[in-house]
């Protein structure tokens, strides 16, 4: 009893009064650290891209590097998370993902010396009142209109002439990739002298990113109807329209990384460079040049979009021609355009014959992205607007709660 | 009647009066004044409660004296102290003293409380021992995966794994609670049902319409919260529990009724919740922007209850109180009341117990809602939390699952669901801080997963030990006798 005493005493002594993280401190020398958003390291997204952008630099420039897993899906585990890589020794932490804003909004001030760079996502508050990037900070944006412009040049290019677009939600990010799909598949057709079968009842947004059912009924019937190639910018929903291209043996586009391993019906894919703008990023760590505080936008310019020119099945569409149209995004012969409006003004510069074409798409009521983009609508909205009707309802819910209660107690009761 | 008289007529108007007077003989809002008020009101509330209830809470004055100082020491003197790190220390290192000698004196108790004198017919001994040997054999098997995966720092690995939840002293701590506070309720649930003859495989359905109904009423019922911001916690977690056990007694109900055997009914029922989650949150919670459900209203969050300065930077959240006193709960249902004994008995025999003359049909639709409810409420912790959502995939959660591995792990009794579950979060923490070595996290999973259902073999190791203890009350009492015709 006494020895067992003693031990307790130890026990409450060592790790009773250990409250600091010295102990950890001693064992990191992890230099460059991801932490992975909500799928594994192998998830054919975000988490994959950004590390093996990561990999491939740190082991040519011998860094050592690491990912960590947080506990769960929740802003605090991510921060937890954050703070384990930092204890790992991280100089730097990589972030990918918009789930990562308000852990980093967070972290930033908490390790003014660990750099940050979040991709696809600029850091707020949980409550999107303040936004705010500290100088530690690299926020890391893409053009995805470019990405979409060069699919939907390299699908006409490749002689299809029926296409469609289907998008997650009109979130900015997706809102560039349909505007940009639209105009690269008209710049082509214009170069060709072809008419496109394409105008605005090809173009639609799914309304969530979740693969479903209905997502992959609306892409079949447009497959039936004729539609040879869909450009679906809807994450998760993108497996739908595999489903049903493989179903009418038709072609679809991906997005974000390269998708052609995860179906045969995969033609291409309108890229957002993960690796490449990690890569950039850590060279300037590297370099001791990295600044933070501004958003950093990636585009054609400083080879943040592509299409996977070694994975995609073309047949006619040739490297040559797409480094043809890459260096015209560079040099800014082609301007492309971001937005609807943007998108009116690039027809009206097309020629004559596309103008007419692509004439449903001006009068086209899309929602702007500033209309809804962006804009976050907290619950409260909802409950202010459900509050009236479920009143009733709520207090007429407790009443019989509270009842159905009472009646198992009784019943309860009774039998003892 | 006397009894009664004396607590009722004794404690109460101390306790009042005490309230009342107080405030006069000296100034309660100074924190000292504070302090000393609220102690020693505590102090006659659970001597009261314990003393009334005498059976059924403590069994006698020390004990509840205890319980009033713990309780003190957790969630009242942190918000005083909050602001002071040293008081906060003090604090800390008086629960950590408190909860060990506590631990130990009721072990001890429990171990001295055997009847008989054989060794091996000490069910306390036997069942702790039973699970202390599966642990360390998980361990030991977890140290030989790490071996194989990567000899260089397995030994230093081995040790963060020990270190488990004090990797980073309190934080990691009330991280552990915070994870473990899930798992210990699914494994009650489990454990509930299976003490009562069924085996409820459906917790991760009852658990997420649990959680469901939990995010619904927190992000829309918005309105209770203008009645009082505490209540919409609570209508959130009673219509979850209410959820959680309607889910529960339909297997309950086709065992009893219809001979449909209870297993196979809710393992449909986990995918029949898993579907109609997905379909529920799409049409009435669901954030598209972000393909999960919306934020819960922050009058729904599960209350801190001062956890929050005890265990600085930690998810921890007063659902380990909620999870606590329900353990007490059910084991106080399963082993002091009627009701407890009926549905003990229908499981131990159906037709004995019909017999007997107890509803044995009822019975088991009520342990089975039972069961159900307590899933429920594990699901509403576990997403009553800001910044938690439910995603509208078609995946069962886990934690059901888990609950299972816990249950057999604390041998299906509701005190050692506990500890089983809180060893369960404490390895979860050392796997998580495992990651500072060179380890991947896939396989740090699997490192934590052989460990925890290796240890889940306690009943298989049982019959060893028991084994070995006979052998040694044999030699014992042989020794006893030749010593005794010696004399």
């Amino acid at each position: 009893m006494k020895k067992l005493l003693v031990l307790i005493a130890a026990f409450v002594l060592v790790f009773g009064l250990n409250n600091t993280t010295d102990v950890l401190a001693a064992d990191g020398d992890f230099e460059i650290a991801m932490i992975t958003d909500s799928g594994t390291i192998d998830d054919e997204s975000f988490n994959q891209g950004t590390w093996e952008g990561i990999t491939e630099f740190c082991d040519a420039e011998g860094l050592t590097y690491k990912y960590y897993k947080p506990a769960e899906i929740s802003d605090n585990a991510y921060l937890a998370a954050i703070d384990l890589a930092v204890q790992g020794g991280a100089k730097v932490v990589v972030t990918p993902g918009f789930l990562f804003e308000s852990s980093v909004y967070a972290a930033q001030t908490t390790y003014p010396d660990v750099k940050f760079i979040l991709i696809d996502g600029v850091p707020h508050t949980p409550d999107y009142a303040t936004f705010e990037t500290a100088a530690n900070t690299m926020p890391i944006l893409f053009n995805e209109h470019e990405s979409g412009f060069l699919a939907g040049y390299a699908a006409v290019k490749e002689g299809y002439t029926s296409l469609g677009f289907t998008g997650g939600m009109a979130v900015p990010a997706v809102v560039k990739f349909g505007v940009g799909f639209v105009a690269g598949a008209y710049y082509a057709a214009e170069e060709m002298d072809i008419v496109l079968d394409f105008n605005s009842d090809r173009y639609t947004y799914f309304g969530d990113f979740g693969p479903s059912d209905e997502h992959k009924n609306l892409a079949s019937s447009w497959y039936v109807s004729g539609t040879e190639v869909i450009f679906s910018a809807a994450g998760g929903a993108g497996a739908s329209v595999m489903a049903a291209a493989s179903d009418n043996s038709a072609l679809m586009i991906g997005v974000d990384i390269d998708q052609s391993g995860q179906s045969a019906t995969v033609l291409t894919s309108a890229m957002k460079q993960l690796g490449e703008a990690v890569k950039q990023a850590l060279q300037l760590y590297v370099d001791d040049a990295f600044v933070g505080g501004t958003t950093v936008t990636k585009g054609a310019v400083n080879d943040g979009v592509a299409l996977p020119m070694d994975t995609s099945r073309f047949t006619t569409f040739n490297q040559a021609a797409y480094d043809a149209i890459y260096a015209k995004l560079v040099d800014g012969t082609v301007v492309v355009p971001a937005s609807h409006e943007e998108l009116v003004t690039f027809f009206t510069e097309l020629d004559a014959t596309q103008y007419a074409a692509a004439k449903s798409f001006m009068d086209f009521d899309a929602p702007s992205a500033d209309a809804i983009g962006g804009t976050y609508t907290p619950a409260e909205d909802t409950t202010e607007e459900v509050k009236n009707n479920e009143v009733l309802f709520g207090v007429l819910g407790v009443v019989i709660g509270a009842a159905a209660g009472a009646g198992v107690m009784f019943f309860m009761g009774k039998k003892q | 009647m006397i009894n009664k008289f004396k607590y009722e007529f004794g404690f109460l108007p101390l306790f009042i009066l005490f309230a009342l007077v107080a405030p006069l003989i000296f100034d309660v809002n100074t924190s000292t004044g504070n302090i000393i008020y609220s102690t020693v009101l505590v102090v006659i509330l659970f001597s009261y409660i314990g003393l009334r209830f005498k059976d059924w809470v403590v069994n006698n004055i020390i004990d509840a004296v205890f319980y009033a100082l713990l309780f003190n020491v957790i969630f009242i003197l942190p918000g005083f102290f909050k602001d002071n790190e040293t008081l906060l220390s003090a604090d800390r290192f008086v629960l950590i003293v408190m909860t060990i000698a506590f631990i130990i004196y009721k072990l001890v108790g429990k171990l001295k409380a055997s009847k008989s004198q054989r060794l091996s017919e000490n069910k306390t001994l036997v069942d702790l021992s039973g699970s202390v040997i599966s642990i360390i054999i998980g361990l030991l098997f977890g140290l030989v995966i790490m071996l194989i995966f990567n000899p260089s720092q397995a030994f230093e690995g081995f040790w963060i794994i020990l270190q488990g939840g004090f990797n980073e002293g309190f934080r990691s701590l009330g991280n552990t609670i915070y994870f473990a506070v899930p798992i210990i309720l699914t494994g009650l649930s489990v454990a509930f049902a299976f003490r009562t003859g069924l085996f409820n495989i459906g917790a991760s359905g009852q658990f997420t319409m649990g959680a469901f109904v939990a995010i619904f009423i927190g992000v829309k019922w918005g309105f209770i919260a203008d009645i009082n911001p505490l209540l919409h916690w609570f209508v959130a977690v009673f219509f979850a529990i209410i959820a959680g056990g309607i889910w529960g007694a339909i297997p309950g109900y086709l065992k009893a009724f219809n001979n449909v055997n209870e297993v196979v009914s809710s393992i449909m029922l986990n995918y029949i919740a898993m579907y109609i989650n997905v379909l529920l949150i799409k049409k009435y919670i669901y954030n598209t922007a972000y393909n999960r459900t919306y934020d819960i209203l922050s009058s729904s969050e599960t209350p801190g209850l001062n956890l929050q300065h005890l265990f600085p930077n930690s998810s921890i959240n007063g659902g380990i109180v909620v999870a606590i006193l329900t353990v007490y709960l059910l084991h106080v249902i399963l082993n002091k009341t009627t009701f407890g004994f009926e549905l003990k008995a229908v499981g131990l025999n159906k037709s004995a117990a019909k017999y007997a003359g107890m509803n044995s049909k009822v019975n088991i639709v009520k342990s089975m809602a039972i069961a159900g409810g307590v899933a429920g409420l594990a699901g509403a912790l576990t997403y009553l939390v800001a910044g938690k959502f439910l995603i509208p995939e078609t995946v069962i959660l886990s934690q059901g699952f888990t609950g299972i591995a816990i249950s057999l792990l604390g041998l299906s009794s509701p005190i050692g669901v506990l500890f089983a579950g809180l060893f369960f979060g404490y390895l979860q923490q050392g796997g998580y801080y495992l990651q500072l070595l060179d380890f991947k996290p896939e396989i740090i999973d699997i490192i934590i997963a052989v460990i925890i259902y290796l240890s889940a073999l306690s009943l298989f190791i049982q019959k060893f030990v028991i084994k070995g203890l006979k052998r040694r009350d044999d030699k014992n009492q042989q020794s006893e006798v030749i010593e005794g015709s010696d004399v």
